[in-house]
């Protein structure tokens, strides 16, 4: 079945179709939502609300862009709305005693690293760490990041370079010897 | 799948070490399903109420029951009130009509009498205004959630005893369904500005998405979790402890 046909289904009320629309999407979806949020009840209420928006919504879907597209550029909203609500402060003290399970075999330096490049893209605007989780963690094209948010692709390259660059900026002048001695 | 360009060395080592950023965990597909459903039924059904006359509809039919329940609740204070104790009168002096030089004197004092304790006696009226305000408002919310509230006991207890079935499994989803959108809008409305109320209509709205689902069939592994929730928050004996006793709220 095709994404039209299934569309039409779901239009018709086929609770089948709708479990099918929500299965072909709902991992990339959660995945983003969780990057950008780090908070699971977070970013299953994201989840959550992007599908109840898209199912309310779906007859207003044109099918010019490709439903995924559509999906993501609700998210995208759902999740920066979110976030300017929440303002979450986020803490990631040098702790090794949070440090996840399993990162015990990681050289100090690299653990080092970790936390303060994780530190430095918290620091960024949502705008510009949407397009570097997108595009770096997430993998997403840039062709389909400026679909999502609706810019030229230009912009997406613009602000994934500036988002790179600052982080290069904030680790190094953040005291990451690790940094200083591999960026050079 | 992207269209990275990672010449830099550096720019390389950055990429991989940011792949551990918020690295998400699996997506629990399931949990989230059951919520969107359930959400997508109460609009459903709440789509359905728009067509009830007039009369019927729940904009008319909440602040009328709000209204009447204040009311009520001000007459039975009213009633059940203890009366205040008469003001005590000074022993009356025998009166001697005030020669015409004495009388300006006379008007000064008693107006410097009368206004002292009437001062005081305002701001007591203000002080003891603003705590029956307060504990009007939060009585009135309590009384407006009774009815949702009853219904959810009943709701709830029928579950328990594993009545979803009954006549119609479909009305008891339906009533599910119908108890989470109006719990939701007790959530957004100042009722939740009760702590103790806010508490309980959370915890009511988490079982009833979780019932949602699990009355349609859909979700028998919820049971487990319900029935836990139900046990560890004590939600049955909260509910019952905010319905007012014998309220025929309850049972609307």
């Amino acid at each position: 079945m095709d994404e039209r046909q299934l569309i039409e289904r779901v239009l018709a009320g086929d609770a089948a179709a709708e479990r099918s629309l929500y299965e072909s999407h709902v991992e990339r979806i959660y995945r983003l939502a969780y990057r950008m949020t780090g908070d699971e009840n977070m970013a299953e209420d994201c989840t959550q609300d992007t599908f109840v928006k898209a199912f309310d919504h779906l007859s207003d879907f044109e099918g010019r862009a490709a439903l995924s597209t559509w999906l993501h550029s609700i998210a995208v909203s759902v999740v920066l709305n979110r976030l300017r609500k929440v303002k979450r402060l986020r803490r990631r003290e040098a702790d090794l005693d949070n440090v996840p399970a399993g990162t015990a075999a990681i050289p100090p330096a690299d653990l080092e690293l970790k936390l303060h490049l994780h530190a430095a893209i918290d620091k960024l605007t949502d705008g510009l760490r949407l397009v570097f989780v997108m595009h770096d963690i997430e993998g997403y094209k840039h062709q389909e990041i400026a679909a999502i948010l609706g810019v030229p692709e230009g912009t997406s390259k613009t602000r994934l370079f500036r988002a790179r660059q600052l982080l290069r900026e904030e680790l190094i002048q953040g005291g990451s010897s690790t940094a200083r001695e591999e960026g050079s | 799948m992207s269209d990275k360009k990672l010449d830099d060395p550096w720019d390389h080592r950055l990429n991989e070490a940011a792949q551990d950023y918020n690295a998400p965990p699996v997506p629990p597909r399931n949990t989230m399903w059951a919520t969107i459903e359930a959400r997508r039924t109460v609009r459903r059904t709440q789509g359905r109420v728009i067509s009830v006359p007039w009369w019927q509809s729940r904009k008319v039919l909440w602040p009328a029951a709000a209204v009447a329940v204040l009311a009520l609740g001000i007459g039975i204070g009213r009633l059940t009130a203890p009366t205040e104790e008469p003001p005590v009168v000074a022993e009356k002096q025998p009166v001697t009509p005030a020669t015409s030089h004495e009388l300006p004197a006379l008007v000064d004092a008693a107006a410097h009498s009368d206004q002292t304790p009437g001062m005081i006696s305002d701001s007591r009226t203000v002080t003891t205004d603003d705590g029956v305000r307060e504990r009007s408002e939060r009585e009135f919310y309590r009384y407006a959630a009774a009815p949702v509230l009853g219904q959810a006991e009943v709701l709830l207890a029928q579950y328990r005893i594993g009545d979803t079935e009954g006549t119609n499994g479909h009305t008891f989803t339906a009533r599910a369904a119908r108890l989470l959108g109006e719990t939701r809008l007790l959530l957004d409305s100042p009722a939740a500005d009760d702590p103790q109320l806010q508490q309980l209509l959370d915890d009511l709205e988490l079982v009833l998405a979780r019932l949602v689902s699990f009355a349609a069939g859909e979700n028998q592994d919820e049971k487990e979790w319900i029935d836990e929730k139900l046990q560890r928050r004590f939600l049955l004996t909260r509910l019952r402890a905010q319905i007012p006793a014998g309220s025929a709220l309850a049972n609307l």
